[in-house]
């Protein structure tokens, strides 16, 4: 990582992008304290996490889930929650029920298929109370109605628990999906630290036989469009009946309309 | 009950559950296979001593007969590895980490199991000794005296002491060597070690630095046998305390 800084907020749901190789597991390795940095610090809650390495144990991390594949998936968790000190039985039943392993409890870890061992790292992160949520790329392997209940737990953990999750993903569905805010990370830099506000709003693209005189009209008129090829493309939807009007008083018909409620793809030009 | 103590709890739980770690027991075969042979007048299995055997002298001998076997000091060091290089190796220690947060418990907590782990299977080789010098050899009146111990018993306990001893002395090695090396590679640079410091136990001047050295002292009937010991018992902890510092520092720098 070279210059990075972000912070997150309680309750805020961050996703970090990036092409492969960009840093984003690394940047999430250093946060959790696997990775020592070799200049700056982490900072949670006001203390900096090396010289405090029990505030890790706030900590709800799935980065590659591992386990004891020798045994089963109860006891895997029944050993996780002996390092703490409790007794969390009730805790156990209840994970295991929510991503539905409570009938393969009993097998072995190492007989279970990848989305399994997703779900079962889910449970590995939330088996004590969590003060912040951090996913590496956490969808990955999962079938529908797994990645469903992957996108709930984050939702529920940052809008009813108040606690900030920081998740890396290469789907950008997905994080449009869920993310508050985008942060972009290319070769250890920070290329992008962006809310995404566009949720709420349209693209519109209207096609028609665009001549010079017609585009001097629209942009004194409306203000700023982008033209490309025949197709006037604007964000404020309210300008489309004005356009309209401009349009056929010029005597041009419209050939073709589409709205779109814009996304991550649309935001990087990776689609229409 | 404090962190170490759950981590200790918890490993020595794995390593019970480890298919590998039961592989250590195949040590007990040894002396039910002695007293069986001896008793059966078997062809291969004889015994030369001097006089007949004691319940203690037969413990004691088994376990200078598998410290020669050589194969349980592999098999020791392949699963001291797997504790620690192979949990490195696939990153299951992370499930540690920021559990626990400070790392020299990590560290502390493996190898304290392993060390328990070590004298259950000393005290579990003596038992077994005693238990089939009583149910088998005793049969075998040309070779078992039938009582306990003799006049030999001092000089006994510490030949199967120091026995343990370099098994501890192991434990520390190959968890030093498995913070830097992976699980195959420390069991190949233990076996090269172990070469090395049976060469060293015979060069004067330099052999005091061998472990070998002492258990080669221990079961020579010489003189020296309780300074060489209490020496031996230095040693130990010298080597347990300066191989523990380096692994804790080496595992607290390091990328997990």
């Amino acid at each position: 990582m070279n210059d990075f800084s972000m912070d997150i907020c309680p309750g805020e749901i961050v996703a970090l992008i990036g092409e492969n190789g960009a840093g984003k597991t690394t940047l999430l390795n250093i946060i959790c304290g696997y990775s020592k940095p070799s200049a700056g610090q982490v900072r949670y809650k006001g203390k900096n996490i090396v010289a405090n390495p029990l505030i890790t144990r706030e900590f709800g991390v799935l980065i590659e889930p591992q386990f004891l594949d020798y045994i089963s998936a109860e006891e895997n968790l029944r050993l996780l929650s002996q390092l703490t000190n409790q007794k969390q039985d009730t805790r156990i039943k209840e994970l295991l029920e929510k991503t539905e392993l409570y009938s393969s409890r009993k097998k072995k870890v190492k007989e279970f298929s990848f989305g399994m061992k997703q779900r079962l790292g889910l449970c590995q992160c939330l088996l004590t109370e969590v003060g912040f949520l951090i996913l590496d790329e956490p969808f990955v392997g999962l079938d529908p109605i797994g990645k469903e209940l992957f996108k709930q737990t984050i939702l529920d953990m940052a809008h009813k628990q108040n606690v900030p999750v920081l998740f890396s993903s290469h789907d950008l569905d997905d994080v449009d999906e869920i993310c508050d805010r985008v942060v972009m990370i290319s070769k250890g830099n920070k290329q992008l630290d962006q809310p995404l506000e566009h949720k709420q709003t349209y693209t519109v693209k209207i096609e028609c036989t665009i001549s010079d005189d017609i585009k001097r009209s629209l942009i004194e008129k409306c203000g700023e469009l982008s033209f490309f090829e025949d197709k006037i493309i604007f964000q404020d939807e309210t300008l489309i009946i004005d356009i309209q009007k401009i349009l056929l008083q010029k005597g041009h018909y419209i050939c073709g309309f589409s709205v779109q409620k814009n996304n991550l793809k649309s935001l990087f030009g990776m689609e229409g | 009950m404090n962190t170490l103590a759950i981590i200790t709890k918890i490993e020595l739980k794995k390593l019970f559950q480890r298919k590998d770690s039961w592989l250590m027991f195949t040590i007990l075969l040894v002396p039910i296979l002695y007293s069986v042979g001896l008793t059966s007048n078997s062809d291969v299995i004889t015994y030369t001593g001097a006089g007949n055997i004691t319940a203690i002298g037969f413990a004691s001998a088994m376990f200078q007969m598998s410290q020669s076997m050589f194969i349980f000091n592999v098999i020791l060091s392949a699963i001291v590895g797997r504790s620690l290089a192979s949990e490195i190796e696939n990153k299951s220690i992370r499930l540690y980490v920021n559990r626990i947060g400070v790392r020299k418990l990590i560290y502390g907590g493996k190898e304290l199991a392993l060390l328990i782990f070590s004298v259950f299977i000393d005290i579990l080789l003596v038992l077994t000794s005693i238990a089939f010098y009583y149910a088998v050899l005793i049969h075998n009146p040309k070779v078992a005296s039938g009582i306990f111990y003799d006049s030999n018993v001092g000089m006994e306990i510490v030949q199967i002491v120091c026995n343990c001893i370099f098994w501890l002395i192991t434990i520390f090695l190959v968890m030093l060597m498995a913070t830097k090396l992976k699980t195959l590679v420390c069991v190949g640079v233990y076996m090269i070690l172990y070469i090395i410091m049976n060469l060293v136990s015979y060069i004067n001047g330099i052999k005091y630095l061998s472990p070998l050295h002492y258990i080669v002292v221990a079961s020579s009937n010489s003189s020296q046998i309780i300074f060489s010991t209490i020496l031996f018992f230095i040693y130990a902890i010298c080597v347990g305390i300066l191989f523990t510092h380096i692994g804790i520092h080496k595992i607290e720098k390091m990328d997990l």
